[in-house]
């Protein structure tokens, strides 16, 4: 768990920040085979919530169908230079991760 | 001690805004294996107008499908919900988005196709759904099985 999974960063536009995070992250549908015919089983990130100085800004909630390792990005209005921009997901085996940055 | 309780109610207030969060998610159209299903579960309708608001761009080939690129803005008012379709993949629902004032005007994910198949995004806006789409020519498939 104390493994670093998630990277995020936030660049400036024109009155926000676009939000950018690469998650390490199987996203197993649950249709594939292993190497010996055995189903490798469902495991893939529900949701990516994004927080501006701890008020939540909006969710991505995910299905098994987004790509592996996901990488993301989502625009958020009305974020300046100093404000902290924090990202928390949950996979549907429960782990979780959540990262801060503070806009530069 | 008074400076560590402060610090431990503070936490779990964001803590219980983002539960409160977490209960709108629609699982039952995550799970769901036809696309009927899926969209009746998270749109709640499946009645969308087309709309030129919506700007989805996804190239019109790709090699690979287990990553194929998407990107969505949209000018439509106050997007408050935002969904990704295809129609055709196992569980065709991939994204479910929800928005608040501040987001919803652009993102970009790289999503899976089972094989060549439309992408569709719904956006909600002033509780109705608008849609846009976009065929996308997959040379082999990215869902496995």
């Amino acid at each position: 768990m104390a493994k670093r999974r998630t990277r995020l960063k936030a660049e400036l536009t024109g009155n926000g920040i676009r939000a950018t995070c690469l998650i390490k992250h199987p996203m197993e549908t649950g249709n594939r085979l292993d190497s010996d015919g055995n189903k490798i089983p469902i495991h893939y990130i529900k949701y990516v919530k994004f927080a501006i100085n701890g008020e939540h800004v909006g969710t991505l909630n995910l299905g098994p169908g987004v790509s592996e390792d996901p990488y993301l990005s989502l625009d958020i209005a009305d974020v300046k230079a100093g404000d902290t921009l924090s990202l928390q997901w949950e996979d549907s085996k429960g782990e979780s991760d959540s990262v801060e940055r503070v806009v530069k | 001690m008074a400076l560590a309780f402060t610090w431990v109610t503070g936490s779990s207030g964001i803590f219980n805004s983002m539960l409160a969060h977490a209960a709108s998610r629609p699982d039952a159209a995550f799970l769901a294996r036809d696309v009927d299903t899926a969209m009746l579960e998270a749109l709640g309708t499946r009645e969308a107008t087309a709309s030129d608001q919506i700007r989805l761009d996804a190239p019109l080939q790709a090699e690979n499908g287990a990553v194929v690129p998407i990107e969505v803005s949209t000018s439509l008012p106050s997007p408050a919900s935002i969904a990704v379709v295809v129609p055709k993949n196992p569980t065709p629902l991939l994204a479910f988005i929800e928005t608040t004032p501040r987001t919803g005007s652009y993102f970009r994910m790289r999503i899976k196709m089972a094989g060549t198949d439309d992408v569709m995004v719904y956006v909600k806006s002033g509780g109705q759904w608008y849609f846009t789409s976009q065929a996308v020519r997959v040379a082999v498939g990215g869902c496995g099985g």
